[in-house]
C-alpha cells in the first residue's frame, strides 16, 4: 500500500466518522425532546404521590412541559386525563383522553384506556346537563364507551367499574341489578388499578345502600354479587354491608377530598343504620359523631333537607344515650326557618321524648321537657309556617307532655289540633292518627275518660277503618257483649204463669240499650224494659202453661258483634198455691 | 510485554469499575427512620443493606422485607421498611372475633389497629403490596388502611442480610 492509498483510506474512515457523528448529533437532539418530556412526566408522577392540592397544581404545570416537549406522550395524556379527574374539569379529561384515542390510533393500538377516560368526562358532565332526555343520551353514550373499553381488556376491571357507576345515575330500580354484573365481573378480573378500587368499593357501597330499600331488588342485587355472604339478601345486612363498603373506600382513599366526598355519603347511610340497628354504644357514638361532624362540616354536598335529617338524627341517638346538650344542640340545627323537612321534626321531637322518659332524676325530666317545650312552641309560632308544621309540632309537644304525665296538658295540646282549620288539610291516616292519640291520652292517668275515649277511637276508625290501634282501643271499650244470669222470677202481683225473665246484659263501657234488646219465650217476642246496673225484664204476654219453656235473647249495639243466649225455665204452679194458702 | 501487563492493568481497572457500578446499580445501604416497626429483626437507625432494581421489585414474594419511601404530610419523606403480607390479586381479609388477617383465606399475622373496616375483604390492586410490620404500630403511629398499601414505585428494593 502507498502513501497515497494509505492517506484517501484514512480520509475515508474521517468522512465515515464524520458522517456517524453528524448522525448521531441529529438523533441525539431528537431525543432531547423525549429526555425533557420524559423527565417533566416522572416529576409529574413524584407529584402525584403527594396527594395534596398544592402538589397537583404542581404536577398540572409538569404535565404541561412535559406536552409540550412531546405531544403524543401517551402516559403523559393518560395522566392529564387522570388530573382532570381529580380537579373535576370535564373539559381537561375530554381533551386528554381524546388527544390519547388520536394517538393510539394512528400508532394502531388497543383505545380501552382512551374510551375509559372518554366516558369518564361525560359522566363528569353530566351534572352539568338539566335536561333529562339529554342527561339520558350522554349517559348511554359513557355506558357504551365503558362496554367497549370492556370487551376490549376483560381482564381489567377498571372500565367494569365504570360501567357500574354510570348504571347507577339510571333512575330506574332494574339498573341496579345490571350495576351489580358489572361489579361482580370487576371482582371477577381481580385486577384493579388503585383508583379502581376505592371507586368499586364505593359503587358498591353506593349499590347496596339503594338496593335495600325494594326486597325484590335486593333479592336480584345480592344473586349477581356472588357474595360470600349468603345472606346479603337479607335488606337490614345489605343496609349495613353498604355502609362498610362506603368505610372501606374512604378509608383507602388517598387524597383528602376523595375521603371527604365518601365520608358525606357514608354519613347518610349510617344515618339510617344508627336510627333502628341495635348496636353496640361505642358504635353508636362513633356513627353519630361522624353523622354529626359531617352535617356540620359540609354545607355543599348535602341538600339543606339531607342536613336536617343528619342533625335530627344525630339529636334521636344522642337522646338514646342521654346526651342532653348534644339533643338541644343538634335539634336547634335540625330546625330551618327557611321550612324544616317532616321526617326531620318527627326525629327531633322522638329525641326530645327520649331524653324525659330516660332522665335518671326529676330536675333532668323537667329540663328536658322544658327544652322540648320550647322547641315544639318555638315551631308552632314560626312565621309563615304550613298546616303540617303546626300540627306536627302540636303533636310533638303533645307526646312530650304525654312522657312527662301530663296527661292534662297533653289532651289539651291534642284537642286543639282538632280545629277545622288543621284537620282539612290532614289525610285520613294523619286524622285517624290525632284521634287515636286522644282516646290513649283520654284512657291515661288517674282521671280516666271511657266515654270520651270511646267517641275519639270511633272517629278514628271513620277516619280510616285500617287503623288497627283504634280498631283495639274501640274492642276494648266497647266490649264484647256478655248475656249473663238469665232466670225467673215470680212478681209480686203477678201469678206463676206470668213470670218475670231477667238477664243482665253487658258491654264494655257503653250500656246497651232495651231497644237492642229482644225477648222470646218460646219463640214469641215479649217486650222488654231496661233497669239499673245492665239489667233486662221481661214477661210474657199470654200466661204460660206448668212446665219448661225456652227462652232466648239476643242483644246487640254499636260497634260490637251481637250476642245470644238460650235458657230455659220452670213454670210451677206449685208454689203459688202454697203461698194462697 | 510490558504493553501487555498494561492492557491487562486497564482491563481490570475497567472489569472493577463495572463490577462496582453494576454493585451500585443493584443494591445500596440505607438506614431506617426511627420507628419500631419490624423490631426485632430489623433494629430503628441501623443500616440494612437494600437490592434494588425493576426485576427485584417484580419478583417479590410473600414475607420478604421491603424497603419503601412514605410521604407524611406532602412533604417530608421517610424510609419504612415493612414485610410483604400481599400481592397484587390477593384478597385480604380481617378476622375481627380472632384479630387475624388472612390472605386468599389462609391465616397469617396478627391485625394490627386500624384495619378493621377490612373485614369484609379487599383486593390488592396491580403494582401495589399491602405491607406488614413484625411489631404493630405505636398508638401515635396508628394509621388508617391505606397506608399499609405501598405502590411498587415507592418500593426502593428488598432487605438482603
Amino acid at each position: 500500500m502507498t502513501t497515497q492509498d494509505y492517506q484517501i483510506g484514512v480520509g475515508l474512515q474521517a468522512c465515515l466518522v464524520a458522517v456517524f457523528g453528524i448522525f448521531a448529533t441529529f438523533m441525539g437532539l431528537g431525543s432531547v425532546h423525549e429526555y425533557k418530556a420524559r423527565a417533566s412526566y416522572l416529576e409529574a408522577v413524584g407529584q402525584r404521590e403527594y396527594g395534596t392540592e398544592a402538589s397537583l397544581r404542581v404536577l398540572e404545570v409538569s404535565l404541561g412541559k412535559a406536552l409540550q416537549e412531546k405531544p403524543d406522550l401517551a402516559a403523559a395524556l393518560m395522566l392529564r386525563g387522570w388530573l382532570g379527574i381529580e380537579l373535576n374539569d370535564p373539559k381537561v379529561v375530554k381533551e386528554s383522553y381524546q388527544k390519547l384515542k388520536d394517538v393510539q390510533q394512528n400508532k394502531g393500538l388497543p383505545q380501552g384506556i382512551a374510551d375509559n377516560g372518554l366516558g369518564c368526562a361525560l359522566i363528569m358532565e353530566i351534572g352539568t346537563i338539566k335536561e333529562a332526555d339529554a342527561r339520558k343520551k350522554v349517559l348511554e353514550q359513557a355506558y357504551q364507551l365503558f362496554v367497549s373499553a370492556a370487551k376490549e381488556d376483560w381482564n381489567n376491571a377498571d372500565p367494569h367499574v365504570n360501567a357500574a357507576i354510570c348504571k347507577l345515575y339510571y333512575p330506574e330500580r332494574s339498573a341496579l341489578v345490571a350495576a351489580a354484573e358489572h361489579l361482580a365481573d370487576a371482582k371477577k378480573s381481580k385486577n384493579f388499578s388503585y383508583d379502581a378500587l376505592v371507586s368499586y368499593h364505593a359503587a358498591l357501597g353506593t349499590l347496596l345502600v339503594r338496593a335495600h330499600l325494594d326486597k325484590n331488588v335486593a333479592q336480584q342485587v345480592a344473586d349477581k354479587l356472588h357474595d360470600e355472604d349468603k345472606e346479603l339478601y337479607k335488606t337490614g345486612r345489605m343496609l349495613v354491608r353498604g355502609a362498610n363498603e362506603l368505610e372501606k373506600a374512604a378509608a383507602i382513599a388517598r387524597t383528602e377530598s376523595l375521603k371527604f366526598k365518601l365520608n358525606t355519603h357514608l354519613a347518610l347511610a349510617q344515618a339510617k343504620i344508627v336510627v333502628w340497628a341495635p348496636l353496640p354504644k361505642r358504635t353508636l357514638i362513633d356513627m353519630c359523631n361522624n353523622i354529626a361532624w359531617q352535617a356540620e362540616k359540609n354545607k355543599t354536598n348535602y341538600t339543606p333537607q339531607q342536613r336536617q335529617m343528619l342533625f335530627s338524627t344525630a339529636a334521636l341517638v344522642h337522646s338514646r344515650i342521654g346526651a342532653r346538650d348534644a339533643v338541644a344542640k343538634y335539634a336547634r340545627n335540625a330546625v330551618s326557618k327557611k321550612g324544616t323537612d317532616i321526617g326531620s321534626l318527627i326525629q327531633v321531637g322522638a329525641a326530645y321524648v327520649n331524653s324525659i322518659q330516660r332522665a335518671g332524676t326529676p330536675l333532668e325530666r323537667s329540663e328536658h321537657l322544658k327544652n322540648g317545650v320550647a322547641y315544639a312552641q318555638q315551631l308552632i309560632a314560626t312565621p309563615g309556617a304550613d298546616t303540617a308544621t303546626v300540627y306536627m309540632g302540636k303533636r310533638i309537644l303533645a307526646n312530650m307532655y304525654f312522657s312527662y304525665g301530663d296527661f292534662k296538658s297533653a289532651l289539651a295540646t291534642l284537642q286543639s289540633a282538632d280545629a277545622p282549620e288543621t284537620i282539612g288539610d290532614l289525610s285520613s291516616a294523619e286524622q285517624a292518627a290525632l284521634y287515636r292519640n286522644i282516646a290513649i291520652v283520654q284512657l291515661s292517668g288517674k282521671e280516666k275518660d271511657s266515654v270520651g275515649a270511646l267517641e275519639s277511637a270511633r272517629k278514628a276508625m271513620a277516619a280510616n277503618k285500617e287503623d288497627a290501634i283504634a280498631k283495639q282501643i274501640l274492642a276494648g271499650l266497647a266490649g264484647q257483649i256478655q248475656i249473663l244470669n238469665i232466670k225467673a222470677s215470680q212478681g209480686e202481683k203477678l201469678p206463676p204463669s206470668l213470670p218475670i225473665i231477667s238477664a243482665k246484659i253487658t258491654g264494655g263501657v257503653e250500656a246497651v240499650s232495651a231497644e237492642n234488646v229482644a225477648i222470646e219465650i218460646d219463640g214469641t217476642a215479649v217486650e222488654v224494659k231496661a233497669g239499673n246496673g245492665g239489667m233486662f225484664y221481661a214477661v210474657p204476654q199470654k200466661p204460660l202453661s206448668e212446665g219448661t219453656h225456652k227462652v232466648k235473647i239476643t242483644a246487640s249495639a254499636q260497634d260490637r258483634e251481637p250476642a245470644t243466649a238460650e235458657s230455659e225455665i220452670v213454670v210451677k204452679f206449685d208454689d203459688f198455691i202454697k203461698a194462697a194458702r | 510485554m510490558e504493553k501487555i501487563k498494561s492492557l491487562i492493568w486497564y482491563a481490570t481497572i475497567m472489569l472493577l469499575m463495572i463490577g462496582l457500578y453494576y454493585v451500585g446499580r443493584t443494591y445500596s445501604i440505607g438506614m431506617i427512620e426511627d420507628f419500631r416497626l419490624m423490631e426485632p429483626v430489623i433494629k430503628p437507625n441501623s443500616m440494612i443493606l437494600i437490592k434494588k432494581g425493576t426485576s427485584v421489585i417484580r419478583n417479590l414474594k410473600r414475607d420478604d422485607i421491603i424497603v419503601y419511601w412514605r410521604t407524611l404530610d406532602g412533604k417530608t419523606s421517610m424510609r419504612i421498611a415493612g414485610r410483604i403480607a400481599a400481592l397484587p390479586g390477593q384478597i385480604i381479609t380481617v378476622n375481627l372475633k380472632e384479630k387475624r388477617v388472612y390472605v386468599d383465606g389462609v391465616s397469617i399475622a396478627n391485625a394490627p389497629a386500624g384495619i378493621e373496616v377490612l373485614e369484609t375483604g379487599i383486593i390488592i390492586p396491580r403494582d401495589t403490596a399491602f405491607v406488614m410490620f413484625d411489631s404493630p404500630p405505636q398508638i401515635e403511629q396508628r394509621v388508617g388502611p391505606h397506608a399499609y398499601f405501598v405502590r411498587f414505585s415507592d418500593i426502593e428494593g428488598r432487605v438482603t442480610r
